[in-house]
C-alpha cells in the first residue's frame, strides 16, 4: 500500500510538473482567471488518485491532460482573436482617468476605494493627486501612470547621454562552467582561466560565481573552503 | 500548425483510449453475463454440478478481466464483484437455491452497472 501510494505520487508529480511546464511560463507568475481555475483543478485532480488507491490512475491523468489541452486551445485562441481574449481574460478597466476616480468603473469591477488606495501605495504612490491614470489589468494588477510632473526623472529628461547597457552573463556557477554562456559572451576557456588566476584561483571548480558585464568587467568569487 | 497537431493528437488519443476501454469492458461484461445466465438456469433446474462448472468458468474469466478493469474503473466496483462471487461460491456449496438466485441477480446488476457506466451516454455525462 505504502509503495503503491509512493509510485502513484511519483507518477502524478512528474505529470503535473510536465503539464505546468507545457502550460508556459505565465502559469507560474501572474495568472489570468481561467489559468487560476485550471491550476486549482489540476492540483485537486492530482491529489485524489494520489492518496486513494481505489481510483484508477487514468481517472486523474485523463482530466489533467484534458485541462492542458483546453488551456493550450484557449491560449492559442486568445492569441489569435481579440474576441476570445476578451471573453476569457476580460479587458483592462480604467479606474482613474485624467486624475479623476471613476466611480462606475470601481462599482463594475467590485473594487473598493480602500483596495485602490492600498494598491496605489504598494506601487509607491501615496498621494492620489499625483496620478493621471490607473488601470486595473486583466490579471488583477494595477498599472499606474503618474502626472508628468510627478514621475521619476529619467536621463532623457535631463539630456544626459547614456551608454548601451546589456546584461551581465554568468560564466561559472557553483564550480561549473556554463558552455552556452561562454559562447554567448564570445569567450574561450583560456580567457576565463586567466581571469580567475588573476584573482588567485587555479581551477574553475574552486569558483563559486563568476560573471562578466557588457563592459568586460569581471566579478569572481571564490568558493568557501567547506563548500568545496 | 503545432497547435492543430496537438489538438488532433489529443482528440485521437482520447478516442483511441475510449474505444479500447469500451472494447475491454463491453467484451468482458457480455461474456460474464452470458456465464451468469447459464449459472442461473442450472441453479433453477437444481443442477448444481453444472452450476459449479459455470461458476468456475466465470471466476477464471473474471480473474483475467479484472487486471485490465483495475486500470479503467473504480476498484470499489471490482471489490463488489469479488464479494458477490465469493458469496455465490458459498451458496453453491450449501446448494441454497433462494440465496443463489438473489446473489446471481445482484452480480448481474453490478456487471450491467459497470457496462452502463462505460458507455458514452448523456446520463453519464451529466
Amino acid at each position: 500500500m505504502v509503495i503503491t501510494i509512493f509510485i502513484r505520487t511519483l507518477i502524478l508529480y512528474i505529470l503535473v510538473v510536465l503539464v505546468m511546464r507545457l502550460m508556459g511560463k505565465r502559469q507560474m507568475g501572474e495568472l489570468q482567471p481561467f489559468e487560476l481555475v485550471i491550476t486549482i483543478m489540476i492540483s485537486e485532480l492530482a491529489a485524489v488518485p494520489m492518496q486513494n488507491t481505489g481510483v484508477p490512475l487514468i481517472n486523474g491523468i485523463i482530466p489533467i491532460l484534458t485541462l492542458l489541452f483546453l488551456q493550450t486551445l484557449i491560449t492559442f485562441g486568445s492569441l489569435k482573436s481579440d474576441f476570445i481574449k476578451r471573453l476569457v481574460c476580460g479587458s483592462p478597466t480604467i479606474l482613474i482617468a485624467k486624475g479623476k476616480i471613476l466611480e462606475d468603473a470601481l462599482r463594475k469591477t467590485q473594487y473598493s476605494l480602500n483596495d485602490l488606495m492600498e494598491q496605489l501605495r504598494i506601487k509607491g504612490f501615496f498621494n492620489i493627486h499625483d496620478i493621471e491614470y490607473a488601470i486595473l489589468e486583466t490579471d488583477g494588477d494595477i498599472s499606474v501612470i503618474p502626472k508628468s510632473q510627478k514621475r521619476y526623472v529619467t536621463p532623457a529628461d535631463l539630456g544626459i547621454p547614456t551608454k548601451y547597457e546589456g546584461i551581465p552573463i554568468s560564466i561559472i556557477v557553483d564550480g561549473k562552467l556554463k558552455e552556452e554562456s561562454l559562447k554567448y559572451a564570445n569567450l574561450t576557456l583560456d580567457q576565463v582561466l586567466v581571469e580567475i588566476k588573476k584573482r588567485g584561483i587555479d581551477k574553475v571548480q574552486d569558483v563559486f560565481f563568476a560573471c562578466i558585464d557588457p563592459e568586460g568587467h569581471w566579478f569572481v568569487q571564490k568558493k568557501e573552503e567547506k563548500n568545496k | 500548425m503545432k497547435v492543430w497537431a496537438t489538438v488532433g493528437g489529443f482528440l485521437i488519443l482520447i478516442t483511441v483510449l475510449m474505444l479500447i476501454s469500451m472494447h475491454i469492458i463491453l467484451g468482458a461484461t457480455a461474456k460474464i453475463e452470458s456465464g451468469l445466465s447459464d449459472l442461473y438456469e442450472n441453479v433453477i433446474e437444481n443442477n448444481y454440478y453444472l452450476a459449479k462448472s459455470n461458476y468456475l468458468d466465470i471466476v477464471k474469466k473474471w480473474n483475467e478481466y479484472k487486471k485490465s478493469w483495475a486500470m479503467l474503473i473504480e476498484h470499489q466496483e471490482i471489490d463488489k464483484i469479488d464479494e458477490e462471487l465469493t458469496k455465490i461460491n458459498e451458496y453453491l456449496l450449501e446448494q441454497n437455491r433462494v440465496l443463489l438466485i438473489s446473489e446471481i441477480g445482484l452480480l448481474k446488476f453490478y456487471i450491467r452497472h459497470v457496462r452502463e457506466m462505460t458507455l458514452l451516454k448523456i446520463e453519464n455525462i451529466f
